[in-house]
């Protein structure tokens, strides 16, 4: 091939040595430094976010009582938790344990009419 | 002079074909028609549609005249000749035919939108033609040597931008009440911090990109038009729910309108004469005027911090040109190298791995890095910004669907057919146990916050009479909006039902179940005349209509209330009963914002102009309650007063309502007066869980219609006959809102906790609800973020399974 009659030097600046000599191009270092900074924004929050910590409460059973415990351990202002485990003790006849627990969630949330209505009805 | 003479009426063109273009936005938007333009909230976007023609007439004789030089010779002189030629004949059409479209045309306001700046990038292209200039061909391409050689002066820029915002921002916390006063130093300091890492690296990115572009000949001006395109993208159009390929195909035409515009206006200013030093002086003065000028006036009357991120994007990108500049004047043998662009990002990187294990690091278990991130870029928008692109607090994987998701289904513009809400099925007067129905006034005081009446806060002292009336009446103690503002608030008070999220689904009737109800009691009704009552309530023969001739903005509950009396006494031999509804917008944060308080009044503790209002609306309360008293009305009445949504009054800087639907603007006040024939034979739980969307239900069960709940997005009856069991909800997680954006959330455990996604900053948060908790934020796991977004994904798929429309 004859670059002169291909009309390769015709070329702008740059091009026909690329042309005669594919193996001199180069990626520019600031696209390497763009791609590589780019790749960390994204990555690394992913990569490195700490687990969040395991939780299986919010798909207890509401007459699972040892699992309502120990959410109830680490959710200690929960007061869903704390009524539906009240339930289960007053449906098993303990009344003083329902009454404490609904004390508790009063504690919580002293606000709530139903609450009251509970300690009431299993006084 | 006459290239200044030139670029300055280009200027005044280019804001006149914005501004043009901005309206367009805001009509093909359907929240932003209904709540900016219907009511008439934006006064200058109101006066400049009424002055279109006039404006378009003034910007183009002012062209004219500038072209004048190109029309006689020169490489412009055709396209010049074009431009006289075409924009004059649109000005001929502009002045016989209404362009500007109204709110239920898309695709002409997308038209036009277009069209509009169709002249600024017309008349850049003549001044590149008009003046020759070789200062401007490629920016980019007069950097010489290896490019990564020059960074400094632009992480010199990074550091400025960063630390002036840093020293605005404590201030502004302080005054806000943002942070947690116990820990507030660490806090401050963890967002300053995670600030400067990602200033470094957000400034290394725009480097590097215009250096790769240098080196591979793309136009600088394309990458400018690119960046602002993706800008525009996020942080103005997605907050006005304008999403999809639209917002990307008009930011981008928007962006490169403006490139284009601005490349022709600076080769006017300056001609051929070089830059000088105020090229790089003014935008960096630009900066701190913008942190410690703009940003503070911009926050009250913001959209979602929109207009502050705005500011700060600009402010950073005028740091960002002038350290350019500088560094093509910089000799090539500056130390560093990739060094330089690798010591920035290791900043970046050390931040975001340290700053989540601060808390396990040093023991303190009470600093929550996110909260105090989120906190601290509420008075930093030049980092707020910076999270919105890169955010490390929201990156599981299933992110970006979900909030792809919300925004699918959000603001919908494609037509809906209505559905039907019937409580009571074939409804008609012989339902109505009550053979006399009641009279119902129904009171919606726009923004009202329960938090400003006594009976929900003792520190309040200036509402006597509402306070009187309340300890005559039900109070419903935590009452929450379905809606964070009024367009879709109030129809969904009136439908007692969730609604599509579209303004409007039309006609509006047959979901009207406050309308069908009336209807069966042949109530005669008293209605505010309001763009949303006239649209969807119905204004029909019969209805009195009140506030007829008053501006929307500037109805007030007082003036209201006198024509309401006047109307009774007027139809005082009118035996039916009354229904009266208004919505008074005298809190509204548009009309409270720059409001003065009256001589001799004070509100410590309270934001005064609304406190004063709120005591102006008081009395008026306890005249008109009188003059029922007088006429006979007060026990044969169903009293409400309630608001369609709450308020921000600057908490965590927010202010105003419906981007989002944090606790402020989600609690509302709910107070219901019973007859006493009534109150003998009802009953309920004040405490229980109450929506705005109960209110129409219960007006079924007060009236003694029976009731089925036709769907799960409607809500219940807050009253039950004596005797009975109010109905519990405290298992059940119930769907929240904005009216105008793609921000929803569920509030569950009988109102103890909200949670929320905002698909617009993208990030989700969650809230303590709990008396004690004084509407806290609270940390969550993923299993309480999976459990969440499934309650929500289920509750929009049951609506659009219930009116009919397709989503993804």
């Amino acid at each position: 091939m004859n670059p002169d009659r291909d009309g390769i030097s015709s070329l702008p600046a740059g091009y026909p040595s690329l042309i005669r000599d594919p193996r001199s191009i180069r990626v520019p270092t600031s696209a390497i430094l763009l791609l590589g900074s780019l790749v960390l924004i994204r990555v690394l929050p992913t990569v490195t976010r700490p687990a969040s910590a395991a939780d299986d409460c919010e798909r207890v059973s509401r007459v699972d009582a040892p699992a309502l415990e120990r959410c109830l351990a680490v959710r200690p202002d929960d007061v869903e938790l704390m009524i539906d485990l009240a339930d289960l003790q007053a449906k098993a006849g303990n009344r003083d344990a329902a009454v404490e627990l609904y004390r508790r969630a009063l504690t919580v949330d002293p606000e709530d009419g139903e609450l009251r209505r509970r300690i009431g009805g299993e006084r | 002079m006459i290239g200044r003479f030139t670029a300055a009426a280009r200027v005044g063109n280019a804001l006149f074909c914005v501004a043009t273009t901005i309206y367009a936005i805001l009509t093909y938007s359907p929240f932003a028609y209904e709540q900016f333009i219907q009511p008439n909230m934006i006064a200058w976007l109101s006066n400049f549609v009424f002055l279109h023609t006039d404006f378009y007439w003034l910007a183009y004789c002012l062209t004219l005249l500038t072209l004048v030089p190109q029309l006689r010779a020169g490489p412009a002189r055709a396209p010049a000749w074009a431009y006289i030629v075409v924009a004059g004949l649109a000005g001929a059409v502009l002045s016989v035919v209404r362009v500007l479209p109204a709110g239920d045309t898309p695709a002409r306001s997308i038209a036009v939108a277009f069209v509009a700046l169709v002249p600024i990038v017309w008349l850049g292209l003549i001044d590149r033609l008009a003046v020759p200039s070789n200062l401007l061909g490629n920016p980019a391409g007069s950097l010489q040597g290896n490019p990564a050689r020059n960074q400094v002066p632009t992480l010199i820029a990074a550091v400025f931008v960063w630390a002036v915002f840093a020293i605005a921002a404590p201030s502004r916390l302080r005054d806000a009440g943002g942070i947690a006063a116990a820990n507030a130093g660490p806090q401050v300091a963890l967002g300053i911090a995670a600030s400067l890492g990602a200033h470094l690296a957000a400034f290394t990115v725009a480097f590097l990109t215009f250096a790769a572009a240098r080196d591979a000949r793309v136009p600088a001006a394309v990458i400018v038009a690119i960046a602002g395109g993706a800008a525009l993208h996020e942080v103005v159009l997605a907050p006005i729910s304008v999403t999809g390929t639209v917002s990307w195909l008009l930011a981008i035409a928007i962006s490169s309108a403006l490139v284009v515009g601005g490349l022709g206006i600076g080769r006017q200013w300056r001609g051929s004469s070089p830059r000088s030093t105020w090229s790089t002086v003014v935008p960096l003065a630009f900066v701190p005027f913008a942190a410690f000028g703009v940003v503070p006036l911009l926050t009250t009357f913001d959209w979602g911090f929109m207009l502050q991120k705005l500011t700060a994007l600009i402010a950073a990108a005028a740091a960002f040109a002038a350290a350019w500049r500088r560094a093509t004047r910089l000799p090539s043998r500056l130390p560093g190298g990739a060094a330089v662009a690798g010591a920035a990002m290791a900043v970046y990187a050390a931040t975001v791995i340290a700053i989540p294990r601060l808390p396990q690091w040093v023991g303190d278990s009470r600093l929550q890095p996110a909260f105090a991130l989120d906190a601290y870029s509420a008075a930093d928008p030049a980092f707020r910004v910076l999270r919105q692109f890169m955010d490390w607090d929201q990156v599981r994987p299933d992110d970006a669907a979900f909030y792809a998701y919300l925004r699918a289904n959000s603001s919908l513009k494609d037509p809906l057919a209505p559905v039907s809400v019937d409580f009571t099925p074939s409804l008609k007067p012989a339902a109505l146990a009550e053979p006399r129905p009641p009279h119902i006034f129904l009171f919606i005081v726009d923004s009202l916050r329960r938090d400003y009446l006594s009976i929900y806060n003792p520190k309040v002292t200036f509402t006597p009479r509402l306070d009187a009336f309340a300890r005559d009446s039900f109070v419903f103690t935590r009452a929450f909006s379905r809606y964070g503002g009024t367009g879709l608030a109030v129809p969904s008070i009136w439908a007692g039902a969730l609604v599509a999220h579209k303004q409007y689904v039309t006609p509006f009737a047959p979901m009207n179940a406050l309308g069908k109800l009336l209807d069966a009691g042949s109530y005669r009704r008293v209605v505010t005349r309001d763009h949303i009552t006239e649209e969807l309530f119905g204004l029909e023969e019969g209805t009195s209509v009140l506030d007829y001739r008053i501006d929307e903005m500037m109805h007030t509950f007082c003036g209201t209330m006198a024509e309401l009396k006047d109307d009774l006494q007027t139809h005082a031999a009118d035996t039916r009963p009354v229904f009266a509804h208004t919505r008074p917008l005298d809190l509204h944060i548009g009309n409270t914002r720059f409001a003065s308080v009256p001589a001799g009044e004070s509100y410590p503790g309270f934001f005064a102009p609304y406190a004063a209002r709120v005591k102006r609306i008081d009395g008026c309360f306890g005249d008109m309650l009188d003059d029922l008293s007088r006429r006979g009305f007060y026990d044969n009445s169903i009293i409400v007063v309630m608001a369609d949504h709450g308020d921000s009054l600057g908490e965590g800087l927010r202010w105003g309502h419906g981007y989002t639907i944090v606790p402020e603007v989600l609690r509302i006040p709910m107070i219901v007066h019973l007859p006493p024939s009534l109150r003998d034979r009802f009953t309920t739980d004040v405490t229980q869980l109450a929506f705005g969307t109960d209110l129409t239900p219960s007006l079924y069960t007060l009236l003694g219609a029976p009731i089925v709940r036709p769907r799960e997005a409607a809500g219940v009856s807050l009253f039950v006959p004596s005797g009975g069991e109010s109905h519990t909800r405290r298992n059940d997680g119930f769907l929240v809102a904005s009216s105008y954006g793609a921000v929803y959330g569920i509030v569950r455990h009988n109102g103890r906790r909200l949670y929320i996604a905002d698909a617009i900053e993208g990030r989700d948060s969650m809230y303590d609800l709990a008396p004690a908790a004084g509407d806290a934020r609270m940390g969550m796991t993923d299993a309480e973020r999976q459990t969440n977004r499934a309650m929500i994904r289920e509750q929009i798929d049951d609506l659009a399974r219930w009116y009919g429309y397709a989503h993804p």
